[in-house]
């Protein structure tokens, strides 16, 4: 204990410098300002002026506005998380044999991770324009997919959902790529067909890195703004209105920085909840 | 029942390069076959085509009656133990040992039964729910066979199931595995390049090199009758001594020349086997082979009575090996090591000349060419 003790020393604390000045300047300064800020009403600079305690959260919580937002970014979440994650599964289990093109698939399955998702929106408001649209023109079909209130939120989600698999299909070819072959073999040799072999054998294998991903996934889907902003900008009649979207607007077009700085609190609070029930759950879940 | 035949099996990785060629051989109901060889020979290939988990080229597997070429590993009822054990990290030893009747949906109080019974014949049911990660090598090792034998299957087939294990767990493992085959009367096909192995545990042995097959025997057919020049290096430890050796005529009977004939290093052969050496190589360069065990103290041989050659080769000791039970001897002759095998009573040291005495009936005589042994007696 004691010899632990004198190890401690100014020094080694000098060599951490760098980097909490990074994390102090962008991550706790704003975070403690953001709670700051939550509870007092500010004027159009963004300066706190009036103390309003709890107030805005009370505003918020009986908000039904807020309460669209909450809907429609668990919604929004849920087809994001399990639509990228079972796209990078099923491409990276597609991809974890050997044959000819193998680069040209894997490269392709990646591609989204590259791509920014301001030109990804570009794009997809291109193949969903109602007129011109490609989708459209191949489903023979007539719709303002972007502004009819039932499906722009779907519309939105699964672009994002194809955004993040790029990063689950690298995540899990990695996952893949760890598992003994051989146990595929012994497999085959005892007699398990090639969905028994999956649910058996590659799921579990996977599980570790499953979690790890999901979590990921979970939070990128809660943070996801670029496409929203340039698709839907919250609309049609707020149906695509995602708590991160709903804080930009009332910050920078409402001016209620107040209001956005407890929505962002709120978030921050949601997703660190689901965070620490992932990890209790991890314990129990992922066997080795 | 289980009846294996290979017929003309081959494995071409590219057009002109065999990794296996012409295998050829018949696999009988409760044979423990052993294929042997040097890494590189095609042992493990072979039994990777026999399990399904390599394309056969060209050729015929025959299990039962059935062509089974193209069936699918699943389907050809054998079962496999792999030298990296191949457990599955997620499952328990009772999950391990259950999957392959799991998958095939047998009821759960049968696999229960059977699961418990293995566990029981191999000692591991303490195990039962530990992980692999929780097991030690030998432990893993016990598993897996025991994953293996729980399904009864038509042949069990074993690459290099030991190799992994330090010297006394081998030891242990190699009888205990004879016990197995004992026990569940089944075909084993074996994979292993250490020879001791093969000797103990084989009723039959495939001794392969570069993609063929050199010899199939039973193990003391292998050591006693070699094939080939090959063959006799590779079984037995140490390994057979080699002399080169030129074949002339005395009085009737076969000379073989050690050195120059001046020196008179010469071994004289007698009866059908030197008559048949001098019809094929008389006045021809061979090779000479013989065991260290068959080689003797001069002295005792004459005391014994049984010396037959009118030389004894006089040899510099190099290194003494004692073993306890017995002394081995080594010595440089014709640039290489050869090695004796005497009784533990013998005290010579390093630096010492000793007369040696080889017993001619031991004696193999490959071709200088071809390697094949002379003396090589087919079987019918």
């Amino acid at each position: 204990m004691n010899k632990a003790k004198k190890k401690w020393s100014f020094t080694s604390y000098c060599y951490l410098i760098p980097s909490m000045l990074v994390f102090i300047v962008f991550l706790f300064y704003p975070f403690a300002k953001t709670i700051y800020l939550s509870l007092f009403k500010t004027n159009k600079m963004g300066q706190a002026k009036i103390f309003y305690g709890i107030g805005n959260y009370k505003d918020l919580l009986s908000s039904p506005s807020f309460w669209n937002s909450m809907k429609v970014t668990l919604i929004f979440a849920l087809i994001v998380v399990v639509g990228s994650m079972l796209l990078g599964l099923v491409t990276a289990v597609l991809c974890n044999k050997a044959f000819p093109g193998i680069r040209f698939f894997s490269t392709a399955y990646a591609l989204p991770m590259a791509i920014a998702s301001s030109s990804a929106a570009m794009i997809f408001e291109m193949m969903l324009h109602p007129a011109v649209g490609i989708v459209n023109k191949l489903l023979g079909l007539n719709i303002n997919w972007l502004n009819d209130p039932n499906t722009a939120l779907y519309c939105v989600a699964i672009l994002t959902a194809w955004l993040n698999s790029g990063i689950n299909f690298l995540y899990f070819s990695a996952g893949l790529g760890n598992i003994d072959d051989s146990i595929y073999e012994r497999a085959s040799v005892d007699g398990a067909s090639g969905i028994q072999q999956f649910f058996n054998l590659t799921l579990p294998g996977l599980s570790p890195i499953m979690f790890y991903t999901l979590v990921v996934n979970i939070i990128q889907a809660f943070q996801s703004f670029g496409q929203i902003k340039i698709l839907t900008e919250g609309g049609p009649n707020e149906s695509t209105n995602v708590i991160v979207y709903s804080i930009y607007r009332d910050a920078f077009f409402n001016y209620k920085f107040g209001s956005a700085s407890a929505q962002s609190v709120i978030l921050f609070i949601i997703i660190m909840l689901i965070t620490m029930v992932m990890f209790r759950i991890e314990k129990k879940g992922v066997k080795y | 029942m289980s009846e294996i035949t290979l017929r003309n099996i081959c494995k071409m990785y590219d057009k002109d390069h065999y990794a296996v060629k012409d295998f050829n051989l018949e696999i009988h109901d409760r044979e423990f076959v052993i294929f042997v060889g040097p890494s590189g020979c095609g042992k493990s290939t072979t039994l990777r085509m026999i399990a399904g988990l390599e394309d056969i080229s060209d050729g015929e597997l025959w299990i039962d009656g059935q062509l089974c070429n193209y069936f699918e590993p699943k389907d050809r009822g054998l079962s496999m133990v792999f030298q990296n054990y191949a457990l599955y990290p997620n499952m328990t030893v009772y999950g391990n040992l259950a999957f392959a009747l799991k998958v095939r949906h047998l009821p759960k109080d049968e696999i229960d039964r059977t699961v418990k019974q293995v566990a029981k014949t191999l000692e591991i049911e303490k195990l039962l729910e530990r992980h692999p990660n929780a097991l030690s090598g030998g432990q893993k090792q016990r598993v897996a066979i025991g994953s293996a034998i729980v399904r009864r299957p038509k042949a069990f087939l074993m690459d290099e199931p030991l190799s992994n294990l330090d010297a006394k767990l081998r030891a242990q493992m190699r009888i205990e595995l004879a016990k197995i085959h004992k026990e569940t009367e089944t075909t084993i096909i074996y994979v292993t390049h250490d020879q001791t192995e093969a000797m103990t545990l084989g009723t039959k042995i495939v001794v392969m090199k570069d993609g063929l097959v050199q010899q199939v025997a039973a193990p003391a057919e292998v050591y006693n009758n070699p094939a080939n020049l090959f063959v006799a290096g590779f079984i037995g430890s140490p390994s057979m001594n080699f002399f080169k050796a030129l074949v002339t005529e005395e009085d009737g009977k076969a000379a073989l020349l050690l050195g120059n004939a001046a020196s008179g290093r010469k071994v004289f052969l007698e009866g059908k086997r030197a008559q048949r050496l001098l019809k094929e190589e008389k006045d021809r360069e061979v090779t000479l082979g013989i065991r260290p065990e068959d080689i003797y103290e001069y002295q005792e041989a004459v005391d014994g009575g049984f010396e037959k050659n009118t030389v004894g080769l006089e040899e510099v000791v190099d290194t003494r090996e004692m073993l306890g039970a017995e002394v081995i001897l080594y010595f440089e002759s014709q640039g290489k090591t050869q090695s004796v095998r005497l009784k533990p009573e013998n005290q010579s040291k390093p630096g010492e000349t000793i007369k040696l005495y080889m017993n001619p009936e031991k004696i193999q005589i490959f071709d200088a060419e071809t390697e094949e042994n002379i003396f090589y007696e087919r079987e019918i």
